[in-house]
C-alpha cells in the first residue's frame, strides 16, 4: 500500500493531478469509495480486491469538473468500463491519469491501448456459480421463467439505482423520463417494472462490462445482472465481440462489417 | 396504562389468528440478505430477531405506488371514482421504536395540514406493534435524535422480549381494543422495569451542537466535497421511514385509466427540473444538502419534528456507503 | 374528508389564440354545486387536467370579480400542454384548485400600482391587474410595463388595447430589439432599459413584477435605483409543483413550499430563502 500512496503522493506534488478518486476502509472492512484531493490526505487511500464499486461511474459528475486532472484508482471493472467509455466517445486517451494494482505492484497505464493488452490478459472466467444460475432459469419452462422475473421485478421501486450505480449509463435524458410518447410507464406496477428493466437490459446489451453494480445497489435484491449477462452472452457467441475489452467502437448491434454473415443489411 | 404478559409459545398462536381473522400481517421477513416487511401468511414466516429491515414499513401507510383516483371516459364526460378503503385492518408487527416515530411524524406531515385522504384511509385501518430493541448496530442512532430504543411514540401495542415472554404495554385504545380481541393469549402482569432489556444505543453525535450550526448550514463550504462519493441513486430516500416525496403519474387506456401517486426522491436531478430546462438543484451535492437540511432543520422549522428518527438505513442501504452520521459530524464541526 | 386530487370537471367554453403556441381557454364548472362553493383570490393558481396524460400548474389568470368562470393561459410545453392544446370547444377537462397564497390587493389600497411583465409573465399579473381595474376607485395611478420578444408574442392583444385606450391606466409594451413590426406603435427595447426609460415613481408605489428570471434578475436594480423597497416589490415563484397541497415536495424552497406558501412572494422574503428556484 505504501507504494501505491508514494506513487499518488507523487502525481500531486509533481502537478499531475489534482483530484484522486480511490477507496479508503468502508464499514465492514471494504474498500468505499473516495476522493482525495490533498496528499496528506492520502494515507487512508486503499485497494484490494475488496473494492468493488466500480469508480468511474462518478467522472460524469459534474462537480468534477473543475479538476484540471484526475487520477482514478482502476479495479478490473472499472479499467473495462473505461474501455467502453472510449469506445463509445465519453472519454479520451489521456484525459485520466489510470492506476491499478496488480500483484502488490502499482501499474500506471500509458495510454488506453496499454489497459486494453492488460485487460486482454487477465480477462477472468465468468462466474461459474452465476453460470449455474443463468443455466437453472434457462432450463425452467417459459411460464416458469416468466413468473421468476415477473416475481421478482414485482418488488421494483423504480428507483433507478440500477442505472444511477451504471457507469455506462451516462444519458442525460434517459428513456424512461421521455414522455412524448411516455414509451415506459412510470408508475412501479407490473407492467412498467418489466418494460423498465427490459429496456434497460437491452441498452446494456453488448455494452455491459459486467462489473455488477446494478445488482449491488439495488436496494431490492433483485438479480438484475443477469438480465444484461444473458444478453452479453448472446452476443458473444454471436458475434464474439466482449464488452469493455476495446478502446474503438467494436459495437456488434451498431456497428457494420462487410463480412457480416446475415444478408439483410447488406 | 395497562401490561400484560405474552407468553412465547402464545405469540405464534396469536400471529396465526390474527392472520385468520383476515388481518393483514405486515411483519418483518427475511429475503437473501436483507430483511424487508412483508405481507405474512404465518408466524414462522417472521424473522424476529433483526438489528434493522432494509426498508421502512411506511408503505402500509403511503405504499410505493397509490391509487388517487380512477377515471372513465365516457364519450365526452369523465367519470371520476374515488379509491376503495382496504377492507381489512393491517398490522404493522414488531416494528423498531425509530419506525414508531417514524410514523407520528408521517401523521403530523400528512394529517396536520391539508388532511391527506389516502393517507388517513390507511392510517386509520392499521395498527402498530412495535418491539424494543434488544440489541443495535454501529449504524443505528436514536438516542441521538431524541428517540429511545423502546421508545412507544406511535405504537399502539409495544412489545418488549423478557424471559417469560413478551411484556406487552397497550399505549392507545386502538391497541387496547386488539387485546381485547384476542383476550386469551394474553395474560395480567404488573409494569416491569424494561432497562435491563433495552439496547445501549450510543450517541453519534451531539445534537446541541447541531442544532446551533445546522440554521446556517446552507452556506457551509463542505457539502461538495462531502457528498462526492453520493453518485444520486435515492436509495436513501425509498428507504427512509419519513422520506414523503412523491410524482403523480396516469397510466390509462382510450376508456379510462388511474392517476397514481408514487414514490419519488429529491435525490434525483430531474425532481426540481423546470419544464423550460431550468433545474434550482442542477448538482447532486445541493440535492444531498436538501436532504440533510430536509432532516435536520426544515421539518423542524415547520413542525417542531426533526424528521430523522435515526434508524440507520440510509447508511446501511448507500452502495457508496455515505455516512449520515459522519456528515452529521462534520456539520457541527465546522 | 374529502379527496383533494379529485379535479372539478370543467369544459372549455372559449379558446383564444394569443400568441405562437399560446392559448387562453375559458372554463366552466359542469356541475352547478362546484361552481357555487368555489372562489378564489388574485395571485392564486390550479391543477389542470387531462385525464390519461397527468396535471400541469398555472395560475388563474382571470380577475375573482368576474363570476361564473376561470381562464388559465398557457404555452404548449410538455405532455400535459400538448394533450391541453389539442383540445377543443366543449372538450371536459379538470381543474383542481384554487391553491396558494395572495396579492395582498386590500393592503395596496391608496397606493399606486406598477406591473411589469415579461412574456408569459403576464398572465399571473393580468389577473390582478384586472381585479384592481375593476376596483379602480380603490387605487391611484396604475402602470403597466409589458415586453415579449416580438409583436407576435404580446399575449392578450386585444385587452393591451382596451387598456390603453382607457386614461385610468398608463401602458407601456415593448418588443425586444428585432422583434418589432413596421407598423408596431409601441416601444422597442429590453424591460429593465424601458423601466428606466418611463422612470416611474417608487413614492406611494407597489410593484409586481413577473417573467423570466433573467428579465427579473435584471429589472430588481432598475427598481432599487427608483427607490422602491424590498417588501414593496412583489413577484410570483414557478418552482416545478405536482400536489399543490404542500405534499409532494416538489416545490420545496428550504422550508418553505411554492404552492401553499406562495407562489406570491415579496422581494424581502424571497432574499430570505435558499436560492432553490
Amino acid at each position: 500500500m505504501s507504494d501505491l500512496i508514494n506513487k499518488t503522493s507523487q502525481f500531486f506534488s509533481s502537478g499531475i493531478i489534482d483530484l484522486f478518486i480511490g477507496y479508503k476502509k468502508g464499514r465492514l472492512g471494504e474498500g468505499k469509495p473516495a476522493f482525495f484531493t490533498k496528499p496528506d490526505q492520502l494515507s487512508e487511500l486503499i485497494f484490494d480486491e475488496n473494492c468493488i464499486v466500480n469508480l468511474a461511474v462518478y467522472l460524469r459528475k459534474p462537480e468534477l469538473k473543475k479538476y484540471s486532472k484526475i487520477g482514478i484508482l482502476a479495479n478490473f471493472g472499472t479499467l473495462r468500463a473505461l474501455l467502453q467509455l472510449a469506445a463509445e466517445n465519453q472519454i479520451t486517451d489521456g484525459q485520466y491519469l489510470i492506476l491499478t494494482v496488480a500483484d502488490g505492484k502499482v501499474l500506471e497505464f500509458a495510454n488506453l491501448k496499454a489497459i486494453e493488452e492488460y485487460v486482454a490478459n487477465n480477462l477472468p472466467k465468468p462466474n461459474p456459480e452465476r453460470l449455474a444460475l443463468l443455466k437453472e432459469i434457462e432450463s425452467k419452462s417459459r411460464e416458469e421463467r416468466w413468473d421468476f422475473w415477473t416475481r421478482e421485478l414485482s418488488s421494483c421501486i423504480r428507483c433507478y439505482a440500477c442505472r444511477a450505480a451504471c457507469p455506462l449509463c451516462y444519458c442525460e435524458q434517459c428513456l424512461v423520463e421521455c414522455n412524448q410518447p411516455q414509451w415506459v410507464g412510470v408508475p412501479p406496477t407490473g407492467l412498467g417494472n418489466l418494460e423498465w428493466h427490459i429496456v434497460r437490459a437491452m441498452h446494456l446489451a453488448g455494452r455491459c462490462i459486467s462489473c455488477g453494480e446494478c445488482e449491488a445497489a439495488c436496494p431490492m435484491e433483485i438479480p438484475l445482472g443477469l438480465l444484461t449477462q444473458k444478453l452479453n452472452m448472446t452476443i458473444i457467441s454471436n458475434f464474439g465481440q466482449i464488452p469493455g475489452t476495446k478502446r474503438e467502437p467494436d459495437y456488434a448491434l451498431s456497428t457494420f462489417k462487410v463480412d457480416d454473415k446475415e444478408n439483410f443489411i447488406r | 396504562m395497562e401490561y400484560k404478559l405474552i407468553k412465547l409459545e402464545k405469540i405464534q398462536e396469536f400471529i396465526n389468528s390474527l392472520i385468520a381473522t383476515g388481518k393483514q400481517v405486515l411483519a418483518p421477513k427475511q429475503k437473501k440478505e436483507k430483511v424487508f416487511f412483508s405481507l405474512i401468511h404465518s408466524f414462522e414466516e417472521i424473522a424476529m430477531d433483526y438489528i434493522q429491515t432494509a426498508f421502512s414499513a411506511k408503505s402500509a401507510v403511503f405504499p410505493k405506488c397509490e391509487e388517487l383516483y380512477t377515471f372513465e371516459k365516457n364519450g365526452k364526460e369523465t367519470i371520476l371514482n374515488n379509491p376503495q378503503a382496504p377492507e381489512n385492518d393491517t398490522i404493522v408487527f414488531g416494528m423498531r421504536p425509530c419506525d414508531g416515530a417514524a410514523f407520528d411524524y408521517l401523521a403530523t406531515f400528512f394529517l396536520k395540514e391539508n388532511p391527506d385522504y389516502h393517507f388517513k384511509m390507511r392510517y386509520d385501518n392499521t395498527i402498530f406493534v412495535g418491539l424494543t430493541c434488544s440489541s443495535g448496530d454501529e449504524f443505528c442512532f436514536c438516542s441521538s435524535v431524541g428517540i429511545s430504543p423502546s421508545d412507544t411514540r406511535g405504537s399502539d401495542l409495544m412489545l418488549t422480549k423478557t424471559e417469560n415472554g413478551y411484556y406487552v404495554e397497550i399505549i392507545t385504545e386502538k391497541g387496547k381494543k386488539l387485546v381485547e380481541q384476542f383476550a386469551n393469549f394474553f395474560e395480567q402482569i404488573e409494569q416491569i422495569d424494561k432497562t435491563k432489556y433495552v439496547a445501549n444505543i450510543q450517541k453519534r453525535f451531539d445534537s446541541s451542537a447541531l442544532k446551533e450550526k445546522i440554521s446556517g448550514a446552507f452556506d457551509w463550504e463542505r457539502w461538495e466535497e462531502t457528498s462526492l462519493p453520493c453518485f444520486g441513486c435515492g436509495t436513501c430516500a425509498f428507504s427512509c421511514p419519513t422520506c414523503t416525496c412523491f410524482d403523480i403519474q396516469d397510466e390509462a387506456n382510450l376508456l379510462g385509466g388511474t392517476r397514481y401517486r408514487i414514490w419519488d426522491t429529491c435525490a434525483l436531478g430531474i425532481f426540481t427540473k423546470h419544464a423550460s430546462g431550468h433545474n434550482p438543484r442542477e448538482k447532486q451535492s445541493e440535492r444531498w444538502r436538501n436532504r440533510i437540511l430536509h432532516k435536520f432543520l426544515y421539518t423542524d422549522e415547520q413542525f417542531g419534528i426533526l424528521s430523522c428518527v435515526g434508524c440507520g438505513r440510509c447508511i446501511r442501504n448507500c452502495p457508496a456507503e455515505l455516512s449520515i452520521i459522519e456528515q452529521v459530524n462534520a456539520i457541527t464541526e465546522g | 374528508m374529502e379527496n383533494m386530487y379529485l379535479p372539478y370537471r370543467m369544459f372549455i367554453e372559449k379558446i383564444t389564440e394569443e400568441a405562437p403556441l399560446v392559448r387562453t381557454y375559458r372554463l366552466k364548472f359542469k356541475n352547478p354545486a362546484d361552481e357555487e362553493k368555489f372562489s378564489f383570490k388574485a395571485g392564486q393558481f390550479g391543477e389542470y387536467s387531462i385525464f390519461g396524460e397527468g396535471e400541469s400548474t398555472f395560475c388563474i389568470a382571470s380577475s375573482p370579480t368576474r363570476k361564473g368562470y376561470i381562464e388559465c393561459t398557457f404555452r404548449v410545453a410538455g405532455r400535459v400542454t400538448k394533450a391541453l392544446a389539442n383540445c377543443e370547444e366543449g372538450d371536459e377537462i379538470g381543474f383542481r384548485g384554487p391553491y396558494g397564497n395572495t396579492f395582498p390587493i386590500d393592503d395596496w389600497k391608496g397606493k399606486n400600482l406598477l406591473f411589469i411583465a415579461g412574456g408569459i409573465g403576464l398572465p399571473p399579473l393580468r389577473c390582478v391587474i384586472w381585479n384592481c381595474l375593476d376596483l379602480r376607485e380603490n387605487y391611484r395611478d396604475i402602470t403597466i410595463l409589458y415586453g415579449a420578444r416580438s409583436v407576435n408574442d404580446l399575449v392578450y392583444k386585444h385587452e393591451l388595447e382596451e387598456w390603453n385606450n382607457r386614461p385610468d391606466v398608463n401602458l407601456f409594451t415593448t418588443v425586444d430589439p428585432g422583434g418589432e413590426t413596421p407598423n408596431w406603435k409601441g416601444k422597442v427595447g429590453f424591460v429593465p432599459a424601458i423601466l428606466k426609460e418611463v422612470s416611474p415613481s417608487s413614492d406611494n408605489t407597489i410593484a409586481a413584477v413577473c417573467g423570466p428570471p433573467i428579465m427579473i434578475k435584471l429589472t430588481l436594480p432598475v427598481l432599487f435605483e427608483l427607490g422602491f423597497k424590498e417588501e414593496n416589490i412583489f413577484t410570483t415563484l414557478e418552482n416545478r409543483m405536482k400536489c399543490g397541497i404542500g405534499k409532494c415536495g416538489h416545490c420545496a424552497v428550504g422550508p418553505y413550499y411554492v404552492c401553499k406558501d406562495g407562489p406570491v412572494i415579496t422581494y424581502k422574503e424571497l432574499k430570505e430563502l435558499p436560492q432553490e428556484y
